[in-house]
């Protein structure tokens, strides 16, 4: 993995783990917020409805007892229910009917102590029926509330009934009264926030919210007279339940907002993380790859940097190094120079002796004969010149060698626009040449012999790569630049030839490498060094089919 | 001619609420179809003639001077048809046939040829009554014609002696009490007039189409229409004439008034319970039955149903099919009617059917539900002259018993026109003496 992508990862982390804890810990203070609430409305809601519930019935009781006593005092009463008088039964008959609703109640009957209707408000026409189970029930659920369901007419009447009894002429009467429940109101006790309050009976309908929970119950005995046969008392149970659904609105809401929140964290950490790996890892990795072509023979590599941070500092000790090693590199091979020149001067002395050898026997030959036979002199003189033309011929190849190998360097003010004049002169006949002289040229410090063998290399390497085509000129450019280490004079050689490849180029400066036939591939090696010693900088820019310029920079002359 | 029970509504309504229901009639009231009546085996057809009337005991003669310059009248919408319009032969409330247009009739075969001898008589606008305007009258009415040819009724002319002449299918002594239905009331169409010129002692006023009040022909205080009130006691209480109710309230107000006097009319509705198959008639046929229901069940002058020409159950042709499946078993009833409500919750508390709720619904859907026999049961009020059995379209395999019969009652306030009652609860305004 790379320190660009461990570092984009690590920002990463650092961004979105805070604000994923953040998340959980909101999440999970809304949710314990929310439940407490809810909690303590259920609770509340529960008590309404026991409470409304409770005084409902009692309530009730107190009408059904103000009818007691009124009906306790009616002698029509007295006369239908003791004294069967036919004319008063019409009364009687009717007397619950209007009793219930004077009293504001929703159901009322009158039974005698076997039960039997006498009179029944909610369903007038079901007198004479036996209906014992009633009086009953409530007499055992004593004064809580307690919930039945009674046939009317029409349909069943669900209420919350009471009891109540009178003694008329020895005989003992049960009232029973109620006041209707209607489950529609106990579902509108509370319908804001979530929470349902239902009514579930003994064999009714189930709970149909599936996405409710039941949070409170309230039993409450119950009777049902609507069925046929039997009844039973049951429990009917007030059910308060809490929808999930607000709940799960609320988190879905904070969930959505934080994960947009975390997306846009993400991406912008994603951009910011980018941003900064690209701005730490871009320099460091030009660095890496400036570091990369640096070797002794190339130790030209530009560290400048206007950066104040470490990765500028770096760069300017690499840069710092570099010139060491520049430096390091000219002493060590004036020094291997050095070493070797005592090896050259023995080759030389070998090589010359070789070259000498012959000739002195030959001038031996000739000595001995012009003292013996002077008169085959000539003679013998035709006989041995060839082989001192040859000797010379190789000492003269020899020397000629040598010098390209260790051409002296003498540091002088030198000007190069000068030493380039003379080079077009003698080199015209070679290619097309033009020269674009900077006036003013400051003068280096060198030696005009070295820059001379450096342009008529260049030169010769340019001539070569124009292949004759027409058109193909070659062009000699000087100016004076300033840069960060001071004022520089700039020599351009380029050529229209064909260029090189990247990979001729990169095998451009190796020693014996040529493309031409006979090169000695020493060229470019010789015009490195030279430039090297001279304390310059060599720089190709190269494109194949379209030419090459080689650029080399000289120090300018330091006034000292 | 009669066109419309909108234009005449005291015609065509006098049966009131209970024809309602008239569709469930093949014919809503008498005249009944014919039944021979001599045997034919007679060798000479007897001569049938008018009894001569007993002196009318339905009628009213209120104690006390006339009150008022009118005489203001709560009786339904029947009530003013009676006063406009006369019909040949009037039926009393004891059932007897009494001279109304027709002086006399008689039959000189046995009762195939009637002949009606008219007594002197015009119409409001002066035009006179004769055997050939009644004629013309009947055959310009579709349900006049109607009701004729159900009363075996076949031919109807004026008899050069001026008199009106029947022919019957087969020879009945019915065809004098056929005529006392006031939809063959003799009138008198008068092109774009909204209302036929009648015969009777009050005639309608030119200027008002709707009237709120009758005009007297010769003489006598006008009558007043009054619109009821939510509470008939307050009409008593603002001095109304006559006011036609069976609300019990009202009638104990009235025993409590001395200035008014509580005339029964006939007992003109009967309360039938259709049942969907005899099995479960068992308890409503049992003895006492009908008695407690019109005891204790109804809160309106009622009885337990009875008449010589009403068998006290009948039955449907038996089912071809099983009956549609019930989830619960009810008694239906109309919703606008509440003694039908009381004895349809007294039967399901008694279980009677295996009801045990009441199903109010309204005239349509009780008669769509009465066709398809949705429910277990159902509680109709029908007029009393009804033949159950022969008339009512019940559901296949269904069972009519006549449950009770009820009764409105007159109010008459001291000072009030006298009255006499028809055979079907209808008041005729007598002439005040002067």
């Amino acid at each position: 993995m790379t320190f660009r992508t461990r570092l984009f990862l690590a920002f990463l982390a650092v961004l979105l783990i805070p604000l994923g804890v953040l998340a959980f810990g909101v999440r999970r203070e809304v949710n314990r917020r929310l439940t407490a609430e809810y909690d303590r409305r259920v609770r509340a809601l529960a008590g309404v409805i026991e409470d409304d519930l409770r005084r409902q019935s009692g309530d009730v009781a107190g009408r059904l007892a103000a009818l007691r006593d009124q009906l306790a005092a009616e002698n029509r009463f007295r006369l239908a229910a003791v004294q069967d008088d036919p004319a008063a039964r019409g009364w009687l008959l009717d007397y619950a009917g209007g009793a219930m609703r004077l009293a504001g109640l929703a159901l009322l009957q009158v039974q005698d102590s076997a039960g039997r209707i006498l009179s029944s408000g909610q369903f007038r026409n079901e007198f004479d029926r036996e209906e014992p189970a009633l009086p009953a029930f409530l007499a055992a659920a004593r004064d809580s509330v307690a919930l039945v369901r009674v046939r009317t007419a029409e349909t069943g009447l669900l209420a919350l009934a009471r009891l109540d009894s009178l003694r008329v002429g020895g005989r003992p009467f049960t009232l029973v009264g109620g006041a209707a429940l209607d489950p529609a109101r106990l579902a509108r006790a509370d319908s804001a926030g979530g929470l349902a309050v239902s009514l579930l009976l003994p064999g009714g309908d189930t709970l149909r919210a599936a996405a409710s929970e039941v949070v409170a119950e309230i039993g409450v005995p119950y009777l049902d007279l609507s069925r046929e046969g039997a009844p039973a008392a049951d429990t009917a149970r007030v059910v308060v339940t809490q929808s999930l659904a607000p709940l799960d609105a609320l988190r879905r809401s904070v969930d959505a907002w934080f994960l947009a929140a975390l997306g846009l964290t993400a991406a912008a950490a994603v951009l910011a993380a980018a941003w900064l790996s690209r701005r730490i890892g871009e320099p460091l990795a030009e660095l890496a790859r400036k570091t990369e072509t640096i070797d002794l023979d190339r130790l030209d590599a530009d560290f400048a940097t206007d950066r104040r941070d470490e990765v500028g500092a770096l760069s300017r000790l690499l840069g710092e190094m570099t010139g060491r090693l520049r430096q390091s590199t000219v002493r060590l091979r004036e020094a291997e120079r050095r070493a070797t020149l005592g090896d050259v001067a023995r080759q030389v002395n070998h090589d010359v002796k070789n070259g000498l050898a012959p000739i002195r026997h030959v001038l031996r030959h000739l000595s001995r004969v012009a003292a013996e036979e002077p008169a085959s002199l000539p003679a013998v003189f035709e006989e041995r010149r060839g082989t001192l033309e040859s000797s010379v011929l190789y000492l003269e190849t020899l020397a000629r060698n040598y010098a390209r190998l260790t051409p002296p360097i003498e540091r002088r003010a030198c000007d190069v626009n000068a030493v380039v004049r003379e080079l077009a002169r003698m080199a015209e006949s070679r290619a097309p040449l033009r020269l674009e002289l900077a006036p003013d040229l400051p003068a280096v410090t060198g030696d005009e012999l070295a820059i001379r063998r450096v342009l008529e290399n260049l030169v010769g390497n340019a001539a070569d790569g124009l292949d004759g085509r027409p058109g193909g000129t070659v062009t000699i450019a000087t100016a004076a630049e300033r840069d960060r280490a001071g004022t520089v004079v700039r020599v351009s050689v380029a050529d229209n030839g064909r260029g090189m490849t990247r990979a001729e180029l990169d095998q451009a400066f190796d020693d014996f490498y040529t493309t031409k036939e006979g090169g000695t591939g020493l060229g470019l090696t010789i015009v490195r060094r030279l430039i090297q010693d001279l304390g310059g900088r060599l720089r190709v820019e190269t494109e194949p089919g379209a030419g090459t310029r080689v650029i080399v920079e000289l120090p300018e002359r330091s006034p000292s | 001619m009669l066109q419309s029970s909108r234009r005449v509504p005291g015609l065509a309504a006098v049966l009131g609420p209970a024809l309602a229901l008239g569709w469930l009639a093949g014919a809503c009231a008498s005249p009944r179809p014919p039944s021979p009546a001599p045997s034919p085996a007679a060798p000479a057809a007897p001569e049938i003639s008018q009894a001569v009337p007993a002196p009318d005991e339905c009628a009213f003669r209120p104690a006390g001077p006339a009150g008022g310059d009118t005489v203001r009248v709560i009786a339904g919408r029947e009530f003013p048809g009676r006063q406009l319009y006369e019909t040949l032969v009037r039926r009393d409330c004891a059932g007897l046939e009494r001279p109304g247009l027709a002086e006399t009739w008689s039959s000189a075969d046995g009762g195939r040829n009637w002949a009606f001898v008219l007594r002197p008589a015009r119409f409001w606008d002066g035009t006179p009554v004769t055997a050939g305007a009644v004629v013309s009258g009947w055959t310009a009415d579709s349900a006049a014609s109607a009701l004729l040819k159900q009363a075996g009724i076949i031919f109807a002319t004026a008899g050069s002696d001026g008199a009106l002449h029947l022919l019957l299918a087969v020879p009945h002594d019915s065809a004098p009490a056929a005529l006392g239905d006031p939809r063959l009331a003799v009138v008198r169409r008068v092109p774009d007039t909204p209302w036929p010129i009648g015969t009777g002692p009050y005639r309608l006023p030119e200027s008002d189409p709707d009237p709120a009040t009758l005009e007297p022909v010769e003489g006598g205080r006008p009558v007043r229409l009054l619109a009821p009130p939510r509470d008939l006691r307050d009409a008593m209480d603002a001095g109304a004439d006559i006011i036609v109710t069976d609300d019990p309230g009202t009638l104990a107000y009235a025993a409590q008034r001395p200035g008014y006097t509580s005339v029964p009319l006939p007992w003109n509705r009967t309360y039938a319970l259709v049942l969907a198959t005899a099995a479960d008639s068992a308890a409503v046929v049992a003895p006492g039955f009908r008695d407690a229901l019109a005891r204790d069940a109804v809160r309106v002058d009622a009885r337990a149903a009875a008449g010589a020409s009403a068998p006290p159950t009948c039955s449907a042709t038996p089912p071809a099919s099983s009956p549609p499946a019930r989830t619960t078993a009810r008694i239906a009833y109309s919703a606008a009617d509440a003694t039908a409500r009381d004895l349809a919750a007294r039967l399901a508390a008694l279980g009677v059917a295996g009801a045990r709720a009441i199903l109010p619904l309204d005239r349509d859907a009780l008669v769509s539900s009465l066709r398809a026999g949705r429910e277990a049961a159902y509680v109709l009020a029908l007029p009393r002259t009804l033949a159950l059995c022969q008339d009512l379209v019940v559901p296949a395999g269904g069972v009519v018993l006549r449950l009770v019969d009820t009764r409105a009652h007159a109010l008459v306030r001291q000072g009030a026109p006298p009255l006499t009652v028809d055979w079907d609860g209808g008041l005729r305004l007598l002439p005040e003496a002067p």
